[in-house]
């Protein structure tokens, strides 16, 4: 199968540190939102999703 | 090494009601009618009032059984060919068997008028509309009967919607279907401005007998570079909507977990009824093979109990199906991430639902772009 994957910093980031990160640091709202959200163990429903998600992928 | 063991209790946590079996458009790429399905034919067109009792005594049921709450999901075919009337019905219903539960409509936006909007409001029931983006983009297969377009309709149904004093509420998103050919940030630029709080996007549906239009090849990235554009695009807007499959990807890498079938390795227990009160796989799966999203056994809420029927060996089989069988997918670095994909893009007259999906390769390049984006990101704060 063709390998499609791109040249990863060799210095990769793992998750575990980026949890750790001070989110007014990171420069894009979107990562920094999904970052808290993993933190908090839970995405926040408060406007788009209902706390009980749709799960179909329709 | 990934556990792909499954869960002994079988909670659902979402249910979808086909409650209309028909639609007012034919988009050329739809997995209900134009993938070789024909299950819709013998369907009554709408949910009758029996039916929908019939639902409302099993979803009852089913509650009382689990530990916690699922989504109901109106869906079709077109849900709104219910109309005021009958939708005004259904939701009184459902609302009286589960008041605290949450209810959507998946509409394609053309029949949204301001009194189903109240209707909605009143009972608390959100919509998400379709739409793909653009009109050169959405009018190239998202066409009505006669193949007219269907842009402009379904932009006056979404400002409705917009406009409806109770829009905060209502307004729950936008889904798209990716057209690899356009522009992702063309695209994404005109649904952000359509005001969606979310905005989800779909691969085409297709496997490995029959190819999903716009893919190449098993080994092609078309799909993959869009929404690697996509991606870039959405993490450099500094007052981005939601993007649910790349919040999904994003949050698996981060060892999280995804929202949606589709990614991750979730066990969700996702229930179909039809519009006569038949228990139905998912509904996806009718783009594989005539006939593939139904169970051996004929259930229905007319005659079975739910709890049994989602604690059965058939319906445990069929949830099953959503962890891949692959030994490509089961050795993959990434399965924890990608989870294999959608069964349905598992598919191959040749070998069942036992292959990688036919988005592999897309799903390891957007993988791998969106960890070397993060790293990038984060190494600059």
């Amino acid at each position: 199968m063709t390998d499609h994957k791109e040249k990863t910093n060799q210095e990769q980031i793992t998750p575990a540190s980026l949890l750790e990160m001070n989110l007014d640091e990171i420069p894009s709202p979107a990562l920094a939102r999904i970052i808290e959200e993993v933190r908090n163990d839970e995405p926040d429903t408060s406007r788009a999703y209902d706390r009980v998600h749709n799960r179909h992928n329709r | 090494m990934v556990n792909l063991e499954h869960s002994d209790v079988v909670e659902i946590d979402t249910v979808l009601i086909k409650v209309a079996s028909r639609c007012n458009i034919n988009c050329n790429y739809c997995y209900v009618y134009n993938m070789g399905d024909d299950g819709w034919a013998a369907m009554p067109k709408r949910i009758s009032h029996d039916t929908a009792l019939s639902i409302g005594r099993a979803l009852r049921e089913l509650s009382r059984a689990q530990r916690r709450p699922f989504a109901v999901v109106l869906h079709g075919g077109e849900p709104l060919l219910l109309g005021q009337r009958k939708l005004g019905q259904l939701l009184d219903i459902l609302r009286l068997e589960l008041p605290r539960h949450s209810i959507s409509i998946q509409t394609n936006g053309i029949l949204i008028t301001e009194a189903i909007l109240d209707i909605c409001s009143e009972y608390r029931a959100n919509l998400s509309v379709s739409v793909d983006g653009p009109s050169y983009v959405h009018d190239r297969l998202r066409v009505g009967h006669n193949g007219e377009p269907t842009h402009v309709k379904v932009l006056t149904g979404i400002q409705r919607l917009r406009q409806h004093r109770d829009a905060q509420f209502l307004y729950s998103g936008l889904l798209a279907v990716i057209d690899p050919e356009s522009d992702a940030a063309d695209v994404y630029r005109f649904l952000k401005d359509l005001g969606a709080p979310s905005i989800d996007f779909l691969y085409r549906d297709g496997n490995h007998t029959e190819l999903p239009q716009g893919k190449a090849s098993n080994e092609s990235i078309e799909f993959g570079s869009w929404l690697a554009r996509l991606l870039d695009v959405y993490l450099t807007d500094l007052t981005p909507p939601r993007i649910r499959l790349l919040d999904d990807i994003m949050r698996l890498i981060l060892e999280g977990s995804g929202l949606k079938e589709g990614a991750g390795i979730t066990d969700f227990g996702i229930l179909i009824l039809e519009t006569d009160g038949s228990v139905a796989k998912n509904d996806t799966l009718k783009s594989t093979y005539n006939g593939a999203d139904r169970f051996e056994t004929a259930w229905s809420v007319h005659r079975h109990d739910l709890t049994a029927v989602v604690n059965s060996n058939e319906f445990s089989r069929y949830r099953s199906m959503q962890r891949p069988s692959s030994r490509t997918c089961i050795s993959c670095p990434e399965l924890r991430v990608c989870g294999g994909g959608m069964p349905l893009h598992r598919w191959s007259n040749k070998n069942g639902f036992d292959n990688p999906s036919i988005y592999c390769a897309d799903q390891q390049f957007l993988i791998n772009h969106t960890r070397k984006r993060i790293s990038e990101i984060c190494s600059a704060a």
